[in-house]
């Protein structure tokens, strides 16, 4: 059995606006298993990048975690002061961002942002950190890495600054890498390279990867444990197999058949009607419900709980009223 | 994906695109005639300025009274004063005074407003409240009563007039830094240094600060001749250089008296001042053009 290297249990997250506030992540639990890959999936502005920002504590002044515990190694990061969680960052959880261009410093030169970690972190001296950097460059893919230390992130194609921001992420060996849509941004062809990029890299590093994306084809490759969101919540848990073989619930099956295929011969994309709700004024009831196919009386009255239908599998709909309740 | 920057990018686009971001400035800088005539007139100015000692062919100092207000001629290029002395040796020793009160003054205002408007724009909330209300109570002053009122107190002489324009000085400073910041603590690279751990104060000197050099240096070659004009008002306002002192300044306010029967006494001053600021707003402008690309992202 391996080991859970973070729990998230009931994390909420608000943010708060003029209009109202945002309830971002409405409870979701989650873990990491210890060198495992988890998708956390779900359409933009479901809460996935709320809930990574919160994990790493970067929510900024609008957000608050309100509530919730992540247990990282059986401590309570969101207890930690700010000096204990910015020695955690960057050392033993690290993140890579949806833009590469955006997320290097367009004026320092890209070696040294990604040696800076080891300075931080490790108190290594300028010359040292230079060559690990540059090992770590050669690493990710980046040719004649030596040279392309002292250049500037103008430099650098998206998908070459995306694998100097795994780079980045990974030189100090973090146990955790949070992956923020991390192809989002990129060419199908170089998606792919990044995605057996990550999938090697782990293997190396033996690290633990939290895929945020809304991809199903990126969690199809890389993940073995798949987290559906919807509104702020998880609506379905399960082994990327059985998700992908058999989606319980409605959302995912939306979700599953929306997505463009080759084989079949289909004349229109199908897709799930409706839009995603506001999450400042959610329905009453379940989230899903006024997009669902399946809808019935009692979703429009009462919130599903999380109902478990064997070891690996929960889902967050009435459908499955019957098995054991969580 | 190794050979696609190679092979696919010609040799001659490859090149400029492999320049550094200072090397594309300089070579758009270089493109500007104007600009380059600036600079060139900034670099004789200075190189005189340094040489001065080797340069000049009578003492600036050097007072003969039977030799008053000549006009230009060989021996004395560009006449003399009222006192005698030669024109063309005090306004080249002036150039060193003028320099230093341009350069100096503006070192220390954009140090000082760097510090500030980074601090105040990356921390925000009540540090940015009382810092931006400091610095707007600096900018409502007439700039030149503040600097007037801060010699008064000081009293003259060179080193005052350093404190009084950096004073007067930081807040414009302050003022562009930090609404730079505002924008540049939103953008995702410094999430991504807080994401790596990264302790504020690294972010802001490290990450935040060398993004905001390129409209610095453009308001320093901007401010260099605004201070060279306002050491140039103080002196001829008498709070100033004190004299003997050949600042530019106090050359054309004490050769005011015989402007009408000696007015190269104040023509030549008043040319090099105007001839040193012009050719700074020159190159302040070439560099804005130069840099705007990236002052636009």
């Amino acid at each position: 059995m391996m080991q859970k290297l973070i729990s998230v249990e009931g994390l909420a997250v608000r943010f708060f606006t003029r209009k109202g506030t945002v309830r971002a992540v409405d409870g979701v639990s989650f873990d990491v298993d210890d060198g495992g890959i988890v998708g956390l999936v779900g359409e933009s502005g479901c809460g996935k990048s709320a809930t990574a920002l919160s994990i790493m504590g970067l929510l900024g002044p609008a957000g608050e975690t309100t509530s919730g515990s992540v247990r990282f190694k059986g401590e309570d990061l969101l207890r930690l002061s700010p000096k204990e969680m910015r020695q955690i960052r960057g050392k033993e959880i690290s993140m890579v961002f949806q833009e590469p261009m955006s997320a290097l410093n367009p004026v320092r030169s890209v070696g040294e942002q990604v040696a800076e970690p080891l300075k931080i972190h490790l108190g290594l001296s300028g010359g040292e950190a230079r060559l690990r950097a540059i090992e770590m460059l050669e690493e990710v893919g980046i040719p004649d890495a030596a040279s392309r230390y002292d250049q500037y992130p103008h430099q650098f194609s998206g998908g070459m600054g995306q694998r100097a921001m795994i780079a980045m992420a990974l030189i100090c060996e973090p146990e955790l890498l949070i992956a923020d849509e991390p192809t989002t941004a990129l060419d199908v062809t170089i998606q792919a390279q990044i995605i057996s990029l990550l999938h090697s890299l782990r293997e190396r590093l033996h690290m633990a990867v939290l895929l945020i994306t809304h991809d199903f084809g990126v969690v199809a490759e890389l993940c073995d444990v798949v987290n559906v969101m919807y509104a702020g919540v998880i609506v379905e848990w399960g082994n990327v197999v059985d998700v992908f073989d058999d989606p319980l619930h409605p959302y995912t099956r939306g979700l599953l058949r929306s997505m463009p295929r080759a084989k079949r011969r289909q004349r229109k994309l199908e897709v799930i009607g409706g839009a995603v709700p506001s999450l400042i004024e959610l329905p009453q009831g379940c989230r899903f419900h006024p997009r669902c196919e399946y809808v019935t009386k009692r979703c429009f009255s009462e919130e599903p709980p999380i109902f478990q239908l064997n070891d690996d599998r929960l889902v967050r709909c009435w459908l499955f009223e019957g098995r054991m309740k969580l | 994906m190794a050979g696609k920057g190679r092979n696919c990018v010609p040799c001659a686009l490859r090149q400029k695109i492999h320049a550094g971001l200072w090397q594309e400035t300089i070579s758009r800088f270089r493109e500007n005639s104007m600009a380059m005539v600036g600079l060139y007139v900034i670099a004789a100015v200075a190189i005189v300025a340094i040489f001065a000692p080797l340069i000049f062919f009578h003492d600036p100092y050097e007072i003969n009274l039977r030799q008053r207000l000549l006009l230009p001629s060989g021996a004395h290029i560009l006449g003399t004063d009222a006192f005698g002395r030669d024109m063309l040796s005090r306004i080249i020793y002036g150039a060193r005074i003028s320099l230093l009160v341009g350069l100096i003054p503006s070192f220390i205002s954009m140090g000082i407003g760097s510090a500030v408007g980074v601090t105040s724009g990356y921390l925000g909330g009540k540090v940015d409240f009382i810092l931006m209300r400091v610095a707007d109570i600096v900018i409502a002053f007439p700039s030149l009563l503040l600097a007037m009122v801060i010699m008064y107190t000081l009293g003259a002489g060179l080193s005052n007039i350093f404190i009084a324009l950096s004073f007067v000085g930081w807040a414009e400073a302050a003022r562009v830094v930090r609404s730079q910041v505002l924008s540049l603590r939103e953008q995702e690279f410094v999430e991504a240094a807080k994401a790596m751990g990264v302790r504020r104060r690294a972010i802001m000197a490290r990450h935040i600060f060398p993004n905001c050099l390129p409209s610095l240096v453009v308001l320093f070659t901007l401010k260099v001749p605004e201070f060279i004009l306002a050491e140039a008002s103080l002196s001829f306002l008498g709070v100033g250089a004190q004299p003997p002192v050949p600042s530019w300044g106090l050359l054309v306010s004490q050769g005011k008296e015989f402007i009408f029967s000696a007015p190269w006494v104040v023509a030549f001053p008043g040319g090099a001042i105007f001839l040193v600021a012009l050719a700074f707003n020159f190159v302040g402008d070439g560099l804005r053009e130069a840099l705007d690309p990236y002052l636009k992202r």
